[in-house]
């Protein structure tokens, strides 16, 4: 099986701090991939180095063999690769459209003249994706599409992190990085988020996912195989059952956990 | 150029320095511990400077000594420009610290033209420039063709006297303390049983009443004020603290003496085109921006994802 | 009749459209009771008359804010924009020929509609790019200054120099992009403060434009004919400010449409995603620095525009019109009105500029009565007089379709 995303000795360092430390990552086609570890082990640091939004001091990277290491969000973002947010960055003020075509707007006709002058082309093109974002919206939540002209501040957290989904699926990326989906959610709407997430892996099998979870309920349900990070370097990979046996694992939580 | 007038050039710059730090620095209190920027800052300058000029004219009403003159003129601006700080950061500051920062931008330069106007309205004839009371000796200082009254050099010691001792309440004490750890990270100081808004006003105070003491420096340096003072000094004060780094101690200090310095080097180089200063100065300004993006002596580390 | 609605709007996307007649009407009437508000401003001399106008005015806004009946008036002029909007430039018209023979309160409606261009500019660059600009009286006077030079001196159409001003202000704006687009907040704020105050102060200090007398401009005359002479329009006695106020209106007209074009596009998402969370945006795709230079300098080209037509209309333009006070009066135009309201523009306008025309005996205090208003609204109403309304977009749009 060849890996849709490979990474080889990923290293980010802050000043003297090395947050990601020559770190192997693969993933392929329709996996997903559990990612945990103890706060501060680099797997949010991962995803910012994966999506261009810091720059790695060494290493590589690639998917689905374009080399991705290094380059621009613009260009990552191209190549396949959507993202959520730890903490939940939605333009609370604006509509749950508005949040949504965030994650289409780079492939938009973006120049002020075709928008000033070509109100046709716009306005079909607008009326198709509200009607995309709508379809997207109501498959985790009929009322989230409902809501599609409301403010994102009026939703409920896991309405919240839905619309962040939304946004990410939205331009039919490749791979999917979900940080901490479930952050200030209450167990039974983790449940519910996950649910959605198993049902729409069902519809894009393609589609693969790497997901940060501190729940590891959550992660043997979703999840094909897990990686642990520990002060910024692989310490496991392998299956959900191998990875709670692993003593190095155990103590790495039980070390930073106390 | 004639030695005597480089040097009378360089102290002039030096003591304008000096005003514009006092100043800053309580633009980058404000910023350390609330975040926003309070521009009736420079009106609080005036508002020193005419408070300074009453409480010194009632006192030269009943006696004539100089001395307690300026005592009372001092103790007037400082409980003056001090409380208009806090009353300003109060009412309106400390409510709007969750609007956007415009919001407090605009709120604030309101705020300044109030003062401004109760000034010009409120004082006889305070539409007009006031002269103000010598109250420190007159002995000239001459050394070839360099001469300088004895008290512009009071001034500039006890400036320069203020400044440090400011630095050193907020390094070395308790009250210090507080204000680094509300500019630090607000939840951590009030975990630590620090009050927020005791210590925000108290911020408001400290800050204001050195802009206050700036106003009344300036009307014994010029022997003179008028109530429109402030407005250009708020300005220069706020460059000076954001060319520095907005939120240091340090900056705002350095901000204030090199935008002094590029005022005076021009009117030193080009005496005929002295009249460029400001140009100049705030065209360095918008330069040192561009370079340096967060001020000579940086904030805080970026923002995390 | 509201379940249907709804399982409409679902299917769509769209929340249900309340598109009744008493809707219509309201569309229909609002922006004709404000117009007919701004004729009662401008005709009123007695200050109690200009106080009562003034409470009526604040009693309006309570009860469209606090009453049910208020909020389903400003939700129908929302739904139904287009409606309103076409309201709402007949009743201009109506107020215009009304006033055809009034010079004094021709100038001031040009002056508010010219500051709603203007507004319309900042409004791009502040609520949608997110960038402070405290230099707009700056960028305004250059337009003044760009009309002064190529009207005064070349043979340029007046149209061209129209444009020219908007040009030059974006050119000049150009030089401050590095330190406006490396920089965020506060520190922005300052950098056009700065150059506000840099530019009154060379334009004062050098002679080459006049010094501190300014320039002479000549009137605007597009095709040929100066408004200055214009004298009767079919066969009525008018003033000649009439032309300036028709052409201010309708130029306000066009940086409107074209702002509200902008907004409702993926522009439009675009600014506001880059301005509310530049990580975000930038996780996404899109350049901060392209749309905060592009909010800028289309914002200063409505900006220019608006100063050259305001220049020819004086006849002159000097140093002290670049002032920081000045610039802090477009700023508080906008703030007051709304961010991002291009209406808000208009009806604080009228607040600002014509309302201490009117209160001339208190003219001692009018600094102080303003800065009072300024801080009153911002402390209980932080969104504006008429805050901006949420994106809307597609089929819901203007009611087309
Ligand atoms: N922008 C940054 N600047 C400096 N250090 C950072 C930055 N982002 C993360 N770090 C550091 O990198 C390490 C890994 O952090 P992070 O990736 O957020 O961990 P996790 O997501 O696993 O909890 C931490 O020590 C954190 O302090
Ligand atoms: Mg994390």
């Amino acid at each position: 099986m060849t890996a849709l995303l490979a990474c080889s000795g990923l290293t980010k360092r802050f000043g003297g701090l090395v947050a990601l430390d020559g770190l192997d990552f693969a993933v392929a086609q329709g996996e997903t991939i559990g990612l945990v570890g103890p706060n501060g082990s680099g797997k949010t640091t991962f995803f910012n180095v994966l999506t261009g939004l810091y720059s790695p001091t060494s290493g590589a990277a690639s998917l689905d063999a374009v080399d991705i290491f290094g380059k621009s969000p613009q260009s990552i973002g191209r190549a396949g690769v959507a993202r959520t947010f730890q903490r939940c960055r939605l333009m609370l003020d604006q509509t749950v459209f508005d949040n949504i075509a965030l994650g289409v707007l780079r492939a938009k006709p973006l120049g002020l003249l075709s928008t000033l002058f070509r109100r046709g082309r716009l306005r079909a093109d607008l009326d198709a994706t509200i009607a995309r974002a709508h379809q997207l919206a109501c498959r985790f939540n009929p009322q989230l599409g409902a809501a599609l002209f409301r403010p994102a501040g009026d939703l409920t957290m896991i309405d919240r992190r839905r619309v962040e989904i939304c946004r990410a699926l939205i331009a039919n990326p490749r791979l999917l990085l979900l940080d901490e989906p479930s952050a200030g959610m209450t167990p039974d709407e983790t449940r519910r988020l996950m649910d959605d997430l198993l049902a729409f892996r069902e519809e894009a099998p393609h589609l693969a996912v790497v997901l940060v979870e501190h729940e590891m309920d959550v992660i043997r349900r979703v999840s094909d195989r897990c990686v642990v990070l520990n002060f910024g370097r692989k310490i496991f990979e392998g299956l959900f059952d191998a990875m709670i046996e692993d003593r190095e694992v155990q103590t790495a939580y039980l070390g930073s956990g106390q | 150029m004639d030695m005597g007038i480089l040097a009378q050039h360089l102290f002039n710059g030096l003591m304008l320095g000096m005003v514009y730090a006092m100043i800053a620095v309580g633009f980058s209190l404000f910023f350390g511990v609330l975040d926003v920027i309070k521009f009736s800052h420079g009106d609080v300058v005036s508002v020193g400077a005419f408070a300074a000029l009453g409480g010194a004219s009632a006192i030269g009403l009943l006696v004539d000594m100089p001395g307690l003159s300026l005592l009372f003129g001092l103790l007037a601006a400082i409980a003056v420009g001090g409380l208009a700080g806090v009353v300003i950061g109060g009412t309106l500051v400390l409510p709007l610290r969750n609007a956007p920062p415009v919001n407090v931008l605009l709120v604030t330069l309101m705020a300044g033209t109030i003062l401004r106007e109760a000034i010009r309205l409120g004082v006889p004839n305070g539409g007009n420039p006031k002269p103000f009371p010598v109250l420190l000796p007159q002995w000239q200082i001459t050394a070839g063709s360099f001469s300088i009254g004895f008290d512009s050099v009071l001034i500039l010691i006890a400036g320069i006297g203020i400044i440090l001792a400011t630095h050193l309440l907020i390094t070395r004490t308790r009250i210090g303390l507080a204000i680094r750890a509300v500019a630090q990270d607000v939840d951590v100081a009030r975990l630590a049983g620090i009050d927020f808004r005791r210590t925000v006003l108290g911020t408001f105070a400290l800050g204001s009443a050195l802009a206050s003491v700036a106003g009344l420096m300036l009307g014994l340096y010029y022997r003179e004020v008028n109530f429109s003072m402030g407005l250009v000094l708020g300005v220069i004060g706020f460059a000076a603290a954001v060319v520095g780094g907005l939120g240091s101690l340090l900056g705002p200090i350095l901000g204030g003496f090199l935008f002094a310095f590029v005022q005076t080097l021009v009117t030193i180089v080009l005496p005929t085109a002295s009249a460029y200063k400001d140009v100049v100065a705030f065209g360095v300004v918008i330069a040192l921006i561009g370079l340096f993006p967060t001020g000579l002596i940086a904030e805080r580390s970026s923002e995390r994802v | 009749m509201r379940s249907t609605n709804l399982d409409a709007a679902i299917a769509t996307g769209a929340p249900p459209q309340a598109r009744s007649l008493p809707g219509t009407a309201a569309a229909i009437l609002v922006p004709l009771a404000a117009f007919g508000a701004l004729a009662g401003l401008l005709q009123v001399h007695e200050q109690w008359e200009t106080g009562l106008l003034v409470l009526a005015f604040l009693a309006a806004l309570v009860l469209l804010d606090r009453s049910r009946a208020g909020r389903s008036l400003a939700e129908a002029c929302r739904t139904q924009s287009g409606i309103a909007s076409t309201s709402a430039v007949l009743a201009a018209l109506a107020l215009l020929w009304t006033f055809r023979e009034d010079h004094y309160s021709l100038l001031m409606v040009a002056t508010v509609a010219l500051y709603a261009v203007a507004g319309v500019g900042l409004n791009i660059q502040m609520a949608f790019g997110g960038i402070a600009n405290f230099a707009a009286a700056a960028f305004f006077s250059i337009g003044a200054y760009t009309a002064a030079v190529l009207a005064g001196h070349t043979g340029l159409p007046h149209l061209l120099v129209l444009a020219a001003g908007g040009v030059v202000s974006a050119l000049i704006g150009v030089v401050m992009l590095l330190p406006v687009l490396r920089t965020r907040g506060h520190y922005v704020a300052l950098v056009t403060i700065a150059f506000g105050v840099l530019l009154r102060t060379l334009l004062e200090v050098n002679d080459t434009f006049g010094g501190p007398q300014g320039m002479k401009i000549p009137g605007f005359a597009p095709f040929g004919s100066d408004f200055g002479d214009v004298a009767t329009i079919a066969g009525f006695d008018v003033s000649f400010y009439l032309p300036y106020a028709l052409a201010a209106a309708a130029l306000f007209a066009l940086a409107f449409l074209a702002g509200r074009m902008l907004e409702r596009s993926w522009v439009g998402i675009a600014m506001d995603a880059v301005r509310t969370d530049e990580i975000a945006a930038s996780a996404f795709g899109l350049s901060p620095a392209r749309w905060k230079a592009t909010a800028f300098l289309t914002g200063n080209v409505l900006i220019g525009v608006a100063g050259a037509l305001y220049g020819m209309m004086n006849g002159f333009v000097n140093p002290n019109g670049a002032g920081f006070g000045e610039s802090l009066i477009m700023l508080s135009i906008i703030v007051l009105g709304g961010l991002g309201n291009f209406w808000g523009a208009i009806v604080a306008g009228a607040v600002i500029i014509i309302l201490p025309e009117k209160l001339q005996s208190i003219q001692e205090y009018r600094l102080l009565i303003f800065a009072v208003v300024v801080i009153a609204i911002l402390r209980f109403r932080p969104g504006g007089i008429l805050p901006r309304p949420l994106r809307t977009l597609g089929r819901q749009q203007g009611g087309a379709s």
